[in-house]
């Protein structure tokens, strides 16, 4: 037998992949050859090595608990593709109604009527953004956020619910969707505030990272100085701190 | 817990018992996390991307097949999970990072500073391996599923997975070593790079 095929084998037997009869073997080979025996000693080390990882935080059971909690315990139905054409249709039906209510309502003069049908179809609009958001489908959320972005509303519910997106949507995508629609609409209003305060409160990183270089890129100097008191919150990863501190340094 | 198989546990959410997801969560949460740690370098997404498969499992719940094993479908759920972080990081033209868990600043954390060294050359060994040796090396180690099933998952052979493993292996061995000699040679340099 020769070292390369047993090493093989070595590898083959970490993973549990090896039958007894070849365990044997390679274990006749290894009492014999030093520079196998080493090799495996070594492998052996590492794949353990491998293994040794911290156990995940009790905030992600959490988060999965929540979500289970959330879900219905009925017995679910896929998604019927009248659903998916009902949340396409909704912003046309939305924009039909407003363009024939206006020009109804505008040959009659009625301009108060025409605000109040505005106010209807904004509440409209906010009702399908809320709907998509709130759906279990990530990619409906998704959905959901792309379409309030599309709206350009600055609508408080509309805002509302990407807030509440970003702070407790559990896919990441959907936060990182969310922070790219708020960033614009919030930028120069009084609830960037709520932003900011959504740092620390995110989980991943990644979001994190997205929501400082979003703000600090957008924002004036009463957003700058309100990240600059995250820089020591000590909710945040040492690393999140350290990247924070460098991209205020570098937007002075 | 019970003693139902994952296979019935999955039957039972996909029939509306949604908090069976929970045993499964149990049972599998934490060989999920390990392979995201392996596969994506950095443990506070890694536990992002545990939750987004369980979010995937319940959405496509109906996709399960009764008759298939679990562990294949649940690993090729986190692979997809996997996948898309990687290309939400390119489109936030974000590099890879260092682990995120640098050294604990809690008293007592010198005591696992060998722990932490060791920890962070192999992270670092792995991100210099070609991403399929990583993720089939990630599978082999954490999945404790056979060749055959994870070059279903891959797209291989069971004879190519193999050798997939063999290399990945070899070559974290070399990394390794590389970077322990490297470091070895400079320690004060080390230290004030990795704080």
């Amino acid at each position: 037998m020769t070292c390369e095929l047993m090493q093989e084998r070595i590898s083959a037997r970490l993973s549990g992949e090896l039958d007894t009869a070849e365990c044997d073997e390679l274990d006749r080979h290894l009492a014999q050859c030093p520079a196998c025996s080493e090799h495996a000693a070594e492998l052996e080390r590492l794949w353990s090595a491998l293994g040794d990882e911290p156990v995940p935080s009790e905030r992600m059971r959490a988060r999965v608990n929540e979500l289970i909690a959330r879900e219905p315990q009925t017995t679910r139905r896929p998604e019927r593709p009248w659903q998916r054409a009902a949340e396409r249709l909704l912003p046309i039906a939305a924009t039909l109604v407003l363009g024939v209510g206006l020009g109804y309502f505008w040959n009659d003069g009625e301009r108060t009527e025409v605000a109040a049908l505005r106010g209807e179809v904004a509440d409209l609009h906010a009702a399908v953004a809320a709907s998509l958001l709130g759906q279990s489908s990530v990619s409906a959320r998704l959905r959901g956020v792309a379409y309030t972005r599309d709206l350009g509303s600055d609508d408080d519910a509309v805002t509302d619910a990407l807030l509440h997106a970003l702070r407790e949507d559990p896919d990441v995508n959907v936060r990182l969707a969310a922070i790219e629609a708020l960033v614009p609409q919030l930028s120069h209003d009084p609830r960037q505030g709520e932003l900011v305060s959504a740092v620390a409160v995110q989980s991943s990183p990644l979001v994190q990272l997205s929501l400082i270089d979003a703000l600090l890129d957008s924002g004036g100097e009463p957003v700058r100085r309100e990240l600059e008191r995250l820089v020591n919150d000590p909710r945040l990863d040492l690393p999140v701190r350290g990247y924070l501190r460098d991209r205020l340094g570098r937007s002075v | 817990m019970s003693t139902a198989t994952d296979k019935e546990l999955m039957v039972s959410v996909q029939r509306g018992d949604v908090a069976r997801l929970g045993e499964l969560f149990e049972r599998h949460h934490r060989r999920l996390y390990h392979t995201f740690v392996r596969l994506v370098n950095d443990r506070a997404a890694s536990e992002d991307l545990v939750q987004e498969v369980f979010v995937r499992m319940l959405r496509y719940r109906d996709t399960y097949r009764s008759d298939a094993e679990f562990g294949p479908w649940m690993f090729t759920l986190a692979r997809n999970v996997a996948h898309d972080h990687r290309q939400s990081r390119k489109r936030l033209r974000l590099v890879d990072q260092e682990p995120a868990d640098v050294a604990d600043e809690a008293p007592g954390a010198a005591q696992r500073l060998e722990d932490e060294q060791t920890r962070r050359r192999l992270d670092r060994a792995l991100a210099s391996l070609p991403p399929d040796r990583r993720e089939v090396l990630s599978l082999a180690r954490f999945s404790d599923m056979p060749y055959e099933d994870i070059g279903a998952i891959v797209g291989a052979t069971p004879g190519a997975v193999k050798v997939r493993v063999h290399r990945a292996l070899n070559d974290l061995r070399a990394a390794y070593a590389n970077i322990v000699e490297r470091e070895d040679r400079r320690p004060t340099a080390e230290n004030s790079h990795d704080v």
